[in-house]
């Protein structure tokens, strides 16, 4: 009887210090409403790309010479700052309160200061197609980390919200495709 | 006249074999090792970016060979590795180094684990590094180098150049290297932490914290890259030399870093890839 017991407590405490739970958040992506790590992880970064696209697409309205970049650009200057608010609902949601700790590093999809300066000495023409490269870039960028969370996200509204932005930002890119043909 | 030559042949080789301390007769380091030269590259995370692909900089990965965005423990547990020893199934990362925006990849990429940092009453009472731990070490997001800065530059063959936060310029010859020390104290409880380092922490005047009460071998990642000369050629996926870090998933079989821990690290020997006293 002693021997049972101790062999429970053992199982007990084998239990307890088996406790791993960013692995099991990953491993159960069930929609059970539990953010897992790759939902924050896409939550910040998608938050971080949005902010860091404003001062570009801020520049369009006295650069650009294409009226379609320019009506793009104001149209994703809004469509960016109401993805912002979704991802950042969520995120508050998740309990993440700090602060991003993406936005003031250069990330993949993110035009530089570099890039910035570049693109602001440009005009007509030559803005155009700079600014049309860094915006395809980042539209890119945004539609690949969504279909990441899409395919490996956990709790069931950041999927949808990565659904969402995956569509809507293959629909701008097409736009984007369109105006710098034209 | 034999006698002369077996007293210096002896001398000899204490001066070859201790070039610690005079009056150290052997090597007093706690050590083991891993050789773990470089695998691939890819745009991966699967610490800070687990399940998206293309989500981080470019990332140079060494040990396990199958290393990406999706990697889980036992995906290192079952895959292959380039590490010497090849028990050693762990992934490492670093950020990639460009030479003229071309990549440039080690030529020697050496995973030290070490008892120092600590005292030795604390060493004699180093646990294993846990199963399936993960930890980030370095600051990838830093904007200038500070007292934070952990990671140092300096030079291999070339000492006098001196270690540095940012890149140094090598004399032609020599190779660029890069130190970087992770920290040793565990808190007993997480694999991982939503920062990925606060279930770490640095020991405090030789001993670990009570925050972080789990004294653990402290890796230290040694790379040397074939490059010298000036530094303004050079940068990091993630920006600038400072901005060097170090990602370690740690897949070593339990038994394997066990043995290592009792026969390297707590009777303080120096041992090698092998863990056996070298």
């Amino acid at each position: 009887m002693r021997w049972f017991a101790l062999l429970l407590a053992g199982v007990v405490l084998l239990g307890c210090s088996a406790k791993e739970p960013p692995e099991a958040a990953r491993a159960a992506p069930a929609g059970d409403g539990t953010f897992t790590t790759t939902d924050v992880a896409w939550l910040q970064l998608a938050d971080a790309l949005h902010a860091r696209a404003l001062p570009l697409l801020e520049l369009a309205p006295e650069r650009a010479d294409s009226r379609s970049l320019t009506r793009l650009a104001a149209r994703l200057v809004k469509e960016h700052a109401a993805g912002r608010g979704r991802l950042r609902a969520l995120l508050a949601r998740a309990g993440v309160t700090e602060e991003n700790p993406h936005t003031q590093h250069d990330m993949p999809g993110m035009p530089t200061a570099g890039d910035l300066q570049e693109a602001a000495g440009l005009r007509a023409g030559a803005f155009d197609r700079r600014f049309a490269a860094l915006l395809r870039t980042h539209l890119e960028q945004l539609v690949r980390v969504a279909d990441g969370e899409r395919g490996s996200g956990g709790q069931a509204e950041v999927r949808g919200l990565a659904a969402a932005m995956a569509r809507e930002h293959a629909a701008d890119l097409a736009e984007l495709e369109r105006a710098a043909a034209a | 006249m034999r006698v002369l030559a077996l007293l210096a042949l002896l001398l000899g080789t204490f001066t070859v074999s201790a070039p610690r301390p005079a009056g150290a007769e052997v090597v007093r380091v706690a050590e083991f090792l891993a050789d773990c030269p470089f695998s691939h590259r890819l745009p991966d995370d699967p610490i800070i970016f687990p399940g998206l692909p293309g989500a981080s900089h470019m990332h140079s990965f060494f040990g396990s060979r199958v290393t990406n965005a999706y990697t889980q423990l036992s995906d290192l547990q079952n895959g292959a590795t380039n590490c010497n020893p090849a028990v050693d199934r762990s992934s490492y990362w670093v950020p990639t180094l460009y030479q003229d925006g071309a990549p440039v990849e080690p030529a020697i990429v050496t995973f030290y684990y070490l008892g120092e940092g600590v005292r030795d009453d604390i060493i004699a009472r180093i646990q294993a590094l846990p199963l399936g731990l993960r930890i980030v070490a370095g600051n990838a997001k830093a904007t200038a180098p500070d007292d934070s800065t952990i990671s140092r530059w300096s030079c291999l063959h070339a000492g006098h150049v001196g270690a540095s936060k940012d890149f140094v310029n090598c004399p032609s010859g020599t190779m660029l290297e890069s130190y970087l020390d992770f920290p040793q104290c565990w808190n007993g409880r997480d694999l991982d932490s939503a920062d990925h380092k606060s279930h770490m922490a640095y020991p405090v005047a030789g001993a670990c914290p009570s925050t972080h009460p789990v004294p653990v071998p402290k890796l230290r990642q040694v790379i040397r890259y074939p490059v010298s000369g000036d530094p303004s050629h050079f940068r990091l996926a993630s920006g600038a030399g400072f901005t060097m870090h170090g990602d370690f998933f740690n897949a070593w079989p339990a038994d394997e870093m066990e043995r290592r821990v009792r026969d390297c690290i707590r009777p303080i020997i120096k041992c090698g890839a092998d863990g056996r006293p070298s």
